[in-house]
């Protein structure tokens, strides 16, 4: 009781006390608020990382989504050209026969009326005295001045020889829709090497690249790739058509393979007339041409998108009107040393 | 292929029957022109059963048989001319790039030629000529097979 009475009494000693239990209690709150806002920031750090991985796979998935899609599309869409095209092909397999028949029909009935011509003459110098043959003399030049037979014979050569460009033209567009449909359907898989790939494939069409183009060729050493070596091919005849057909006199094509990192990656560019931005978004649509008519069917981007997309690869492209284009064809190599 | 070119110039066919079978009318009319000028005999028919029946009441040399048709396609009615009469020399007219199956049937030896359509009229003779050759070396060497 005393002591109690001592300490009341002395405002010092309480002040002391009072101080230490609150620096005490102060220093466990802190020590509270530090453990807490530790944890907080920790907690706000894995969600942030946690965050990143979610927007990381979000994108992937809608990538992979459109992807999806898109291929889908082309499944389908693949399965409908297949369709035409079989449909188109039949009829057309007997125009083309039947054609090449009534060109013969066509050579005989021509020999004929030259046959019937001379016999007209014959017999203008030496007239029949016989009615009946006077009667279908006349009843035969009737005929050829009423049906215009000297027109038809002048005419009938460019009939035929254009009918035969249409029928050719229509098995051209069928073929491409085949290509299509089908790409890469039924290829043996190999590893190949991609400047060989390039090399065989400008063999092929020299005919067309040689009068306007000068092409420079810039190879890297390549690993191989694994892919089918008939539409990897055409994949670079399509983009090397283009890229010639872009040019309207004369123009240069250069062509760069480089391995770079895992894989191989092949640029060609040209100087031609370039692509317009609005047309940029709808290049490797199926359909999409801004060629004149009977001079594209719309499919060969498309058909290098499908058959890039196929070995795994990627297709870019980049370019500006009156200065050129270049195509970036992206594919994964073989792994392993050089 | 050198050796079957020389015979070509040699064997002389006298006049075959060749069958043809499109369930398209419009594509044996066309077959029909081509071979207009021809010695050979040509018979068709609209479909495999169709065939089939020709096949068992006279003797068919060569048949010229469409891939795509309804209920029994082109390498199936082969297959069985293959098993039924194997002396006939069997070609397939393919408007289809369905190539794997006709390499399989040519590996089985179910065909000797295939044409793609639309054929050249020119490249459907040689064929057919080469089948004839083919037929004709058979029939001469005696053998069942030479494929």
């Amino acid at each position: 009781m005393s002591n109690l009475a001592h300490n009341l009494a002395d405002p010092e000693l309480l002040y002391e006390k009072a101080f230490r239990r609150e620096r005490a209690a102060r220093e466990i709150s802190e020590k509270i608020l530090e453990t807490c806002s530790r944890e907080l920031y920790l907690a706000n750090q894995r969600f942030e990382s946690q965050y990143c991985e979610l927007k990381h796979a979000l994108t992937d998935l809608s990538q992979t989504q459109e992807r999806l899609v898109q291929s889908a599309k082309m499944a389908s869409l693949g399965q409908l050209v297949a369709g035409i095209a079989h449909e188109i092909n039949n009829p057309l397999s007997f125009i083309m026969s039947n054609l090449g028949t009534l060109a013969e029909y066509i050579n005989a009935l021509v020999r004929l009326e030259a046959e019937l011509d001379t016999l007209e003459k014959a017999l203008v110098v030496h007239p029949s005295p016989i009615p009946a043959v006077a009667q279908a003399l006349k009843r035969i030049s009737e005929v050829r001045s009423g049906e215009q037979v000297d027109f038809i014979r002048g005419d009938v050569d460019a009939l035929m020889a254009e009918s035969f460009e249409g029928v050719h033209r229509i098995r051209g567009i069928v073929k491409d829709l085949r290509v299509f449909a089908h790409q890469s359907e039924g290829q043996k898989i190999c590893d190949i090497d991609i400047n060989e790939c390039i090399e065989s494939t400008l063999k092929i069409i020299w005919h067309e690249l040689k009068y306007k183009c000068r092409v420079s060729k810039n190879y890297g050493r390549l690993k191989p790739v694994r892919a089918a070596p008939g539409p990897m091919g055409q994949v670079f005849m399509n983009l090397l058509v283009n890229a010639s057909q872009s040019i309207a006199e004369k123009g240069e094509i250069h062509i760069q393979t480089a391995c770079e990192g895992r894989r191989v990656v092949v640029r060609i560019a040209d100087n031609g007339h370039g692509i317009k931005q609005e047309h940029m978004e709808r290049l490797f649509d199926p359909f999409f041409t801004t060629k004149a008519v009977g001079k594209g069917t719309g499919l060969g981007l498309s058909i290098v998108h499908g058959i890039v997309q196929k070995h795994h690869g990627t297709i870019q492209v980049e370019s500006s009107v009156g200065r050129g284009t270049t195509f970036t064809v992206s594919l994964p190599s073989v792994g392993g040393a050089l | 292929m050198m050796a079957e070119g020389v015979a070509e110039n040699r064997v002389v066919c006298g006049a075959k029957t060749i069958l043809c079978v499109d369930d398209e009318p419009n594509v044996l009319s066309a077959i029909r022109r081509a071979f207009r000028h021809d010695k050979h005999r040509l018979l068709f028919a609209a479909n495999a059963l169709e065939a089939l029946g020709i096949m068992a009441s006279e003797p068919v040399h060569v048949v010229i048989s469409d891939f795509r048709m309804p209920e029994v396609d082109g390498i199936e009615l082969l297959k069985e001319i293959h098993r039924l009469y194997p002396t006939t020399v069997r070609t397939i007219l393919t408007g289809y790039a369905d190539l794997r199956l006709i390499q399989q049937a040519f590996e089985r030896g179910d065909i000797y030629r295939f044409i793609t359509k639309p054929w050249d009229d020119g490249e459907l003779h040689v064929t057919v000529r080469q089948c004839l050759v083919q037929h004709e070396l058979e029939r001469l060497n005696g053998k069942k097979e030479i494929l």
